[in-house]
């Protein structure tokens, strides 16, 4: 493990008005590790990736990646720079077919301007062989060849959560955003995606994953962080987490609360 | 290629589709194209009117007063409302939804409203400068109006009388040549159509598609939103002022009141009547809805009854437009099926 941090988080703080949803959090993701991130509904754990995504902007505090302050940039800025996201709802591009939502997903491999597409030169052509062949390796890759041609809204479910998966990753990414990747999974296809995640690291990936379910926590993370009503309470590896008393308040309530 | 020209003229104007009227049809075919770019990119823009009339009195002054050609007054009215695109797209365009079609619709106003007064603020403007007593300024505007056609100033007993005359205001410019050719839109609408079916496989044009239909997920692909939105706004702008200044040189007459508030909702109804889920649909749209006055003049003054109840038909049974391939097949289906079986199969689709 490196000692510089691939995302490092600093006193990111975000209000809504009066309500303050993330306060003074701090975190850091390491290269090449799979760190966990969790909490109860409504502690600030969308916001927090929304934050280091660019669709939202921390109203103090910075937010590093490989070094490089992200907490200003627009979210296509920081998608080129190597940060992918999937989402806790579904968001798939749902009138068009898998392999096209992978193309898109390669949006910013492409490298033709829009006047060599429209006159057909060359490097048109050898871009969208290469866009082709990558949306190609990923469909297999996540089994997702044989609706290669479905369009995404008629998918099924799984399949669905797969493809998100593999438009993330068409990105280019070095660090993945996972938003709860297993919700509404049972407990089969919550161990195949648990198994996935791991095959992603084995490649060099860095993940951050958002999650409910902690036997997918235990199966892959190395690292956990505990949010609760937007303040980070713990860190530490999942059987550390498992046993402090402040983890097991905040999901279950403290005696007063019972 | 004459000869069949005039066959197809001949049959068509049985149906009352005479040359001006196909004219006006081809018109309506590239407006359509104009908002369908916009509306594909999931922005519910209406300043085409705005940009239309742009085009079409640059385009006119060009040829008019200048005695510049055709082509090049087309070529600079298009380039000129590009530019005015981008000050007013980059601020609009962050709106969406309703928002952002009060916002060009505003724009589309301003612009009618300016040309319509155009010629009383240049007036107003050189009284001011008179007013000032600055010698320098005073000889220059003299100068500028004897050596000019349009201003004239005029020294009466106790006042300066200004007098300016371009845009004529509500009377609009009169005895424009008529220049354009039923072949130039034609080709005009090819060029355009080949343009376009390429756009659609191009990067741009599935990061278009992207913003449609996920603005947010489309960011996280890395595509850069506001500058696809703009991009998009010019162009769909350039084509607008196409259409304007083609019009511009077919009615002999432009006028601010031809580009208001009913020739915006004439361009919109285009891309309905047609549907947007291809670029067949609104080019129909646009022939279709400029063809129907004519072909129901037997109708006479029904023929406003009649074009609203085709619209009215096609938003109920057609909710996609007339180029739908799935729903003329759900429409028949919906004849031929009974109603309980539609409802299971309603039910199949949701899950």
């Amino acid at each position: 493990m490196s000692s510089k941090p691939l995302l490092e988080l600093k006193k990111v703080t975000r209000h809504f008005g009066g309500l303050t949803a993330l306060e003074d959090v701090d975190m850091t993701v390491h290269r090449g590790q799979i760190v966990g991130l969790i909490g109860p509904n409504g502690a600030g754990k969308t916001t927090t990736i929304n934050n280091i995504t660019g669709l939202d902007h921390p109203s103090s505090g910075e937010i590093y990646f490989d070094a490089l302050p992200i907490h200003k940039e627009e979210p296509h800025t920081i998608t080129s720079m190597g940060i992918a996201r999937t989402y806790q709802n579904i968001r798939l591009f749902g009138e068009m077919t898998a392999h096209e939502n992978l193309l898109i997903g390669q949006h910013k491999r492409g490298d033709a301007t829009l006047l060599e597409s429209v006159f057909m030169l060359p490097r048109h052509f050898a871009q969208e062989k290469d866009l082709n062949n990558r949306a190609q390796d990923l469909l297999e890759r996540f089994e997702l060849s044989h609706v290669a041609d479905v369009k995404a809204n008629n998918l099924p479910y799984g399949d669905q959560r797969r493809l998100e998966i593999a438009r993330a990753l068409a990105t280019n990414p070095q660090l993945i955003l996972l938003d709860e990747p297993t919700a509404g999974m049972n407990h089969t296809e919550t161990r195949a995606v648990g198994e996935q995640i791991l095959q992603l690291r084995d490649e060099g990936m860095t993940i951050l994953v958002i999650e409910h379910d902690m036997s997918l926590i235990h199966q892959v993370c190395d690292e956990v962080y505990v949010l609760n009503f937007g303040r980070m309470i713990a860190n530490g590896s999942p059987d550390e987490i498992r046993q402090m008393q402040l983890v097991i308040e905040a999901y279950l309530g403290t005696d007063e609360d019972a | 290629m004459g000869a069949f020209y005039e066959t197809f003229l001949d049959l068509t104007s049985t149906i009352g589709i005479t040359e001006p009227v196909l004219q006006g049809m081809l018109i309506g075919a590239i407006l359509a194209i104009s908002i369908y770019l916009t509306l594909y990119t999931g922005m519910f823009a209406l300043a085409n009117a705005g940009f239309m009339s742009i085009g079409a009195y640059v385009a006119v002054l060009l040829t008019q007063q200048a005695g510049w050609g055709l082509f090049s007054s087309l070529i600079v009215a298009m380039i000129v409302a590009g530019i005015v695109a981008i000050p007013i797209g980059l601020p609009v365009l962050r709106l969406s939804d309703i928002y952002l079609a009060i916002a060009t619709l505003g724009f589309a106003e301003v612009v009618r409203i300016l040309m319509l007064n155009f010629d009383n603020i240049v007036v107003s403007i050189v009284e001011n400068l008179l007013a000032r007593d600055n010698e320098g300024i005073t000889n220059w505007l003299m100068n500028l109006a004897e050596n000019s056609e349009l201003l004239e100033i005029r020294e009466l007993t106790n006042r300066t009388r200004v007098t300016f005359e371009l845009l004529e205001g509500a009377r609009g410019i009169k005895s424009i040549p008529v220049l354009t050719e039923t072949w130039m839109l034609t080709l005009f609408i090819i060029i355009l159509v080949i343009f376009l079916v390429r756009l659609h496989r191009s990067r741009f044009g599935r990061a278009m598609a992207a913003i449609r239909q996920d603005e947010t997920a489309a960011a996280n692909m890395g595509i850069n939103v506001v500058y696809v939105k703009n991009v998009v706004f010019i162009m769909s702008a350039v084509i607008a002022a196409a259409a304007g200044a083609f019009e511009g040189h077919l009615n002999r007459i432009i006028e601010p009141s031809v580009y208001g508030f009913d020739r915006t909702v004439d361009i919109l109804a285009y891309a309905v009547l047609g549907g947007t889920q291809t670029l067949a649909g609104p080019i129909v749209g646009g022939l279709v809805l400029e063809a129907l006055p004519e072909v129901l003049r037997q109708v006479q003054q029904y023929r406003g009854l009649f074009i609203g109840l085709v619209l009215l038909g096609a938003i109920v049974y057609l909710p996609n437009g007339l180029v739908d391939p799935e729903g003329v097949k759900g429409l028949f289906g919906s004849f031929m099926s009974s109603s309980d079986e539609r409802k299971v199969k309603g039910e199949t689709d949701v899950v």
